[in-house]
């Protein structure tokens, strides 16, 4: 999640949702940050998570290699998920969540329960999508837009403004 | 009356530069500020006042490269001035305060500046081109903006109840 999408969970009921995972970048310091202000910033209720996984692909980093990297954080991906078996997964743009999309798709179509995913694309984005965001709205159950924009472009969307 | 000036977590070198101007200087003082903050991320080779300038025209000047308390800094401001950054316009626009997002022309088409230009339109900031900057602060483009609306994240809460609830 980008820093400003934490700022999203601050409306979700943690009392309801007792367990947090939260699938973190290996390289990603700044999140950590973000998790300990969300979850201590709420007298800790339920307990929470943090799976680290490396980055499918780095920024800049050629397209020969992205495979390998992409495999390493998938099979990251599947482990913590596998471990936690999460009942809904909300994100909000970076490359990891397209791979925690496809790997939540695993058990509906394995049968054994239905894992909705709540997408919300980036506040930055305001007339195109994220490429995440591209992918995502082939996979997610709910796909919300913060700009009126993008939610003429994209029938699917929802225009929720004003979220963060 | 104070102003923030802040680039973010990386650098803004027009920014910084057009903020070391003497017109800046003097736009700022003719509109009443006297104190001005400038955290300067990594342009900090081309922030540099004017000799004399901030003296004679009674502005006291501090600046940092980053600092661990944005949020701080912005309640304590009268007037922002800042990058595109989403965090650094939400930051203000939450406290209320008057903000100039300064957007770099030549990006013009980069997705980051959209959010401010989106939101000028709605008239909750000013958009300035660096070159422009202190002819906007002198004209007090900063004065007739509208408030933010308060976030509300609820719907997210909603809308993951809903789908779990299937």
């Amino acid at each position: 999640m980008h820093s400003i999408g934490f700022r999203l969970l601050r409306g979700v009921d943690f009392e309801r949702y007792s367990k947090r995972l939260y699938v973190v970048g290996t390289d990603d310091m700044l999140s950590l940050d973000q998790i300990r202000y969300v979850e201590n910033g709420r007298d800790a209720q339920g307990a929470f998570y943090v799976g680290r996984v490396p980055r499918s692909r780095a920024v800049g980093q050629s397209w020969i290699t992205t495979p390998l990297t992409a495999f390493e954080c998938l099979s990251q991906v599947v482990r913590v998920m596998y471990q936690y078996t999460p009942d809904a997964i909300i994100c909000n743009g970076p490359g990891n969540c397209v791979v925690v999309g496809l790997v939540a798709l695993v058990p509906a179509i394995l049968g054994i329960k239905r894992v909705p995913i709540v997408y919300v694309e980036s506040f930055a984005r305001v007339h195109t999508l994220s490429l995440s965001g591209k992918i995502m709205y082939l996979l997610a159950d709910r796909f919300v837009v913060q700009w009126l924009s993008l939610a003429h472009k994209y029938p699917r969307a929802e225009y929720i403004p004003h979220l963060v | 009356m104070s102003v923030y000036v802040t680039v973010g977590s990386t650098g803004f070198e027009e920014l910084i530069e057009a903020v070391s101007s003497r017109e800046l200087l003097q736009a700022l003082a003719s509109r009443g500020f006297w104190r001005l903050i400038v955290q300067y991320g990594s342009s900090g080779e081309v922030f540099g006042l004017p000799d004399t300038a901030s003296t004679e025209l009674g502005i006291t000047v501090e600046a940092f490269d980053y600092t661990s308390r944005p949020q701080q800094l912005v309640d304590q401001a009268d007037l922002v001035i800042s990058h595109a950054g989403a965090g650094s316009i939400l930051e203000a626009l939450h406290s209320n305060k008057p903000l100039i997002v300064v957007v770099n022309k030549r990006l013009m088409n980069n997705h980051q500046s959209e959010i401010a230009i989106e939101l000028a339109k709605g008239g909750y900031l000013a958009v300035a081109a660096p070159a422009e900057l202190a002819e906007a602060v002198s004209r007090g483009v900063f004065t007739k903006l509208s408030p933010y609306p308060h976030a509300d994240p609820r719907p997210i809460g909603e809308i993951i109840d809903e789908e779990t609830l299937l």
